[in-house]
């Protein structure tokens, strides 16, 4: 993850740009401090996957550097999931997460500009019909 | 090469919306391609083609025969202005056609059963994906967006978490301000009419 590191350095959300709430500045405390090292276990990542779902990025709508630091730290963890984890179960698995991860990955917005190699490997149509049921009342 | 947007004040919205989003979007995009700006009028006639059908919208090109009808339009500045409305990373705007179509063909006009059924569509594909095509707002999305927003009923059904992909979809489209703007600007459009035409009566707000 060195090169990625080297990547979050340079990479700015400009206070001209993005202006956050002290809510949202809150919200990004809180992530980076729960997914840090010794913090970042099963309940977390379930905890994220839920708080994702109706989100785009961890504010929200808006990037963050929550989004940046905690891709890094969840990437290589989802690299070990099985397809199974990702999206299956009664639940629909880990399907926030990995969504927003590919998202954080490869989003203009975001800005990481990374290498095909360095990215999590994310069939966005392995779903299929899986999902259906769903939430569905 | 100038462009203009009629739109017919008679239309459903569900018809008006993908088109006139899809101009707001250009017109607000950083884009040194778009010049000069897509005027957008709302008119109170019908936009009738040669063929005597009626549309809910035209696309009135400089030098050129216009082009009528939702669909047809949203090909043509999918054309265009293609810079601004493909998806980043999509495959030359291929799959934003497919999605012109579903628009088209499954959404505007579509009874209440045929809608959920496209929606619930529409959730799976959106659920490892964040946009429709590449990871970047595009005329895909707009279309769509539009054709839901534009019917009350649709967007009611798109609003309640239990398509939580299309939910989270559109709640980042409506963090978009050109998208915004565009719905904004034809309900103002939508009221001016209406009240023009009873005009004893209040037009109610809200």
């Amino acid at each position: 993850t060195n090169t990625i590191a080297t990547y979050l350095s340079s990479t700015i959300f400009p206070a001209e740009k993005y202006e956050y709430t002290p809510l949202e500045l809150a919200l990004i405390d809180q992530w980076l401090s729960l997914t840090g090292p010794g913090s970042l276990t099963d309940e977390v990542i379930a905890q994220l996957n839920i708080h994702l779902k109706d989100k785009t990025s961890i504010l929200g709508t808006k990037p963050s550097i929550a989004d940046v630091v905690c891709y890094v730290r969840l990437k290589d963890v989802a690299k070990g999931w099985s397809a199974e984890v990702r999206t299956g179960g009664v639940d629909g698995g880990k399907r926030y997460i990995v969504r927003w991860l590919d998202w954080v990955q490869n989003s203009p917005v975001v800005g990481l500009k990374l290498e095909e190699s360095e990215k999590l490997e994310v069939d966005s149509s392995s779903v299929g019909t899986l999902v259906k049921g769903e939430d569905v009342a | 090469m100038s462009y203009t947007l009629d739109i017919s004040q008679k239309a459903p919205l569900s018809a008006v919306y993908p088109a006139l989003i899809a101009v707001s979007f250009i017109n607000r995009s950083n884009d040194p391609a778009v010049n000069p700006v897509i005027g957008t009028t709302f008119v109170e006639a019908d936009l009738v083609s040669s063929d005597k059908a009626t549309h809910p919208v035209a696309l009135k090109v400089e030098n050129d025969e216009p082009i009528f009808g939702t669909q047809a339009v949203l090909e043509k500045l999918l054309a265009s202005h293609g810079s601004v409305l493909k998806g980043a990373n999509s495959k030359g705007g291929k799959l934003e056609e497919e999605w012109i179509t579903f628009t088209a063909t499954r959404l505007i006009g579509a009874d209440y059963r045929s809608a959920a059924k496209a929606i619930e569509e529409l959730d799976s594909h959106l659920t490892l994906r964040t946009f429709i095509v590449g990871y970047t707002p595009s005329i895909a999305d707009i279309a769509v967006y539009g054709a839901l927003r534009g019917n009350p009923q649709f967007y009611a059904l798109i609003r309640k978490p239990t398509y939580i992909n299309v939910n989270r979809w559109s709640k980042y489209l409506e963090s978009i301000p050109s998208i915004t703007q565009a719905v904004e600007a034809a309900e103002a459009a939508k009221k001016s009419a209406s009240a023009a035409a009873n005009p004893g009566k209040k037009v109610q707000s809200g």
